[in-house]
């Protein structure tokens, strides 16, 4: 069978079955339809009913909030006058260590104090051995006889004679190393000491003592850093310029 | 085999309606009328339009419901004579706008029919074959799309002719020749499967 002889067979079919219902009693029906449509249709009447206690729960709710409110406002006032409470000062750790020093990535928040904070505005305590002056000149030998000399050490050591006046005290001009805080803390400036190096050396032959200038480094110091951010100091100081008094004597 | 052997015909529609005329203009005058003086409270002429589609309306019932329910017949007809107001006349036959009320009123007879807890174990009776002849053809029926299915219902149940069942679902008469077409090969392989 087709698919169109199918649909045919369909429609046969349905045609069959209505025919074949019975017919219902239209006059039956409407006689008990009609006594129906007699009967008043119930109004709709709105539902209103009195909520009394919908305002006194807003209202006990409207005087918890404002109670809330008041307290908290009484309590700030209270507290206004008080210093706020600080957490302990954290200071970086003081630098100790060889060579400039770079910056340092900061990685959060100290976890341990430091229980010697360094003094406020002596800078860094360095004990460092790095590019510093003091070290012993291998320059040409000469005798340097009541010679204030100004050592200019070099990174290399090799030492450039200066022939300064006696009575010549020069300032240490260490520079003060640019502090580069990244991040958010006090970086108090630090102050260079003065590069007042006492030339303690001995001239020999060789010429290898004169001007033992040690001129102290000045070391740039980023002062204490209280700060707990993330600001890494980085005073990088240059060398100060010590006073050499070496004597040279042949030995 | 054709669409066109499903047109329309006054065999088909007179098998069906027991009003000849209703496809007609003077027909749907008559109808208009009845409607307005029924919207205006007169019950005989609401009691001539129940005259006119109480078989179509029943015929639709005993099909959505598998059974004969003369309450539901009067619950349609109840909401339709309160809802007159309601009523606009958008060219549809009044018969459509019944059919939408008979639909949901047999909707809520299944839904409380569902709720009910039967209080007895019913007894297994045979069915006689008309009506499983009915509840065949009421499942494939089901199966089919919607727009299928209403035009499978106002053409063969309600009685509708092709032009009448194209005003209520607002489209063309040649879009029903085909939706009808399409319904029935739909129906018959739906039957199929199930044989």
């Amino acid at each position: 069978m087709t698919r169109d002889a199918a649909a045919q067979a369909v429609h046969e079919r349905l045609e069959h079955l209505v025919a074949t219902l019975p017919e219902p009693d239209v006059e039956a029906g409407w006689a008990a339809l009609v006594t129906q449509l007699e009967l008043p249709v119930a109004p709709v009447v709105p539902l209103r009913r009195p909520r009394p206690r919908r305002a006194l729960v807003l209202g006990a709710a409207a005087a918890v909030l404002i109670a809330g409110s008041a307290l908290a406002v009484v309590r700030h006032g209270r507290d206004g006058g008080r210093p706020a409470q600080t957490p302990p000062p954290t200071t970086a750790p003081s630098h100790v260590g060889s060579g400039p020093r770079t910056h340092r990535s900061f990685s959060g928040p100290p976890t341990v104090s430091h229980p010697d904070p360094p003094p406020a505005g002596d800078g860094h305590q360095d004990g460092a051995t790095g590019p510093s002056g003091g070290s012993a000149s291998s320059g040409p030998s000469e005798d340097h006889t009541s010679d204030t000399h100004t050592g200019t050490t070099h990174h290399d050591g090799t030492h450039t004679p200066h022939h300064d006046a006696a009575d010549d005290t020069d300032h240490g001009t260490g520079n003060d190393g640019s502090h580069d805080d990244n991040g958010q803390g006090n970086d108090v400036q630090g102050q260079d000491t003065q590069g007042n190096g006492s030339g303690g050396g001995s001239g020999n032959e060789q010429g290898s003592g004169g001007g033992k200038g040690s001129g102290n480094r000045g070391t740039g110091s980023g002062g204490a850093n209280p700060n707990s951010g993330s600001g890494s100091d980085s005073g990088q100081a240059s060398h100060g310029q010590g006073q050499g008094g070496g004597q040279g004597s042949n030995n | 085999m054709e669409v066109s052997a499903f047109q329309p015909s006054a065999a088909n529609i007179s098998a069906v309606s027991s009003d000849g005329n209703r496809g007609e203009p003077d027909g749907r005058e008559h109808e208009r009328a009845l409607v307005a003086r029924a919207k205006d409270g007169d019950q005989d002429a609401f009691g001539a339009l129940y005259r006119e589609h109480a078989a179509a309306v029943s015929r639709l019932v005993r099909f959505r419901l598998g059974r004969e329910d003369e309450d539901a017949v009067s619950e349609v007809f109840l909401r339709a004579w309160r809802g007159l107001a309601t009523y606009r006349d958008t060219g549809a036959p009044f018969a459509a706008w019944l059919y939408g009320i008979a639909r949901h009123v047999a909707v809520d007879v299944v839904r409380a029919s569902v709720r009910t807890e039967p209080r007895a174990e019913v007894p297994d009776v045979e069915v006689d074959p008309m009506t499983a002849e009915l509840l065949t053809l009421h499942d494939a029926i089901d199966r089919l799309p919607t727009e299928q299915r209403q035009v499978i219902e106002l053409k063969y149940l309600v009685g509708m002719s092709n032009t009448e069942v194209a005003a209520a679902m607002e489209t063309s008469t040649g879009a029903i020749n085909a939706k009808q077409w399409r319904a029935l090969k739909a129906l018959a392989d739906v039957l199929e499967e199930r044989t």
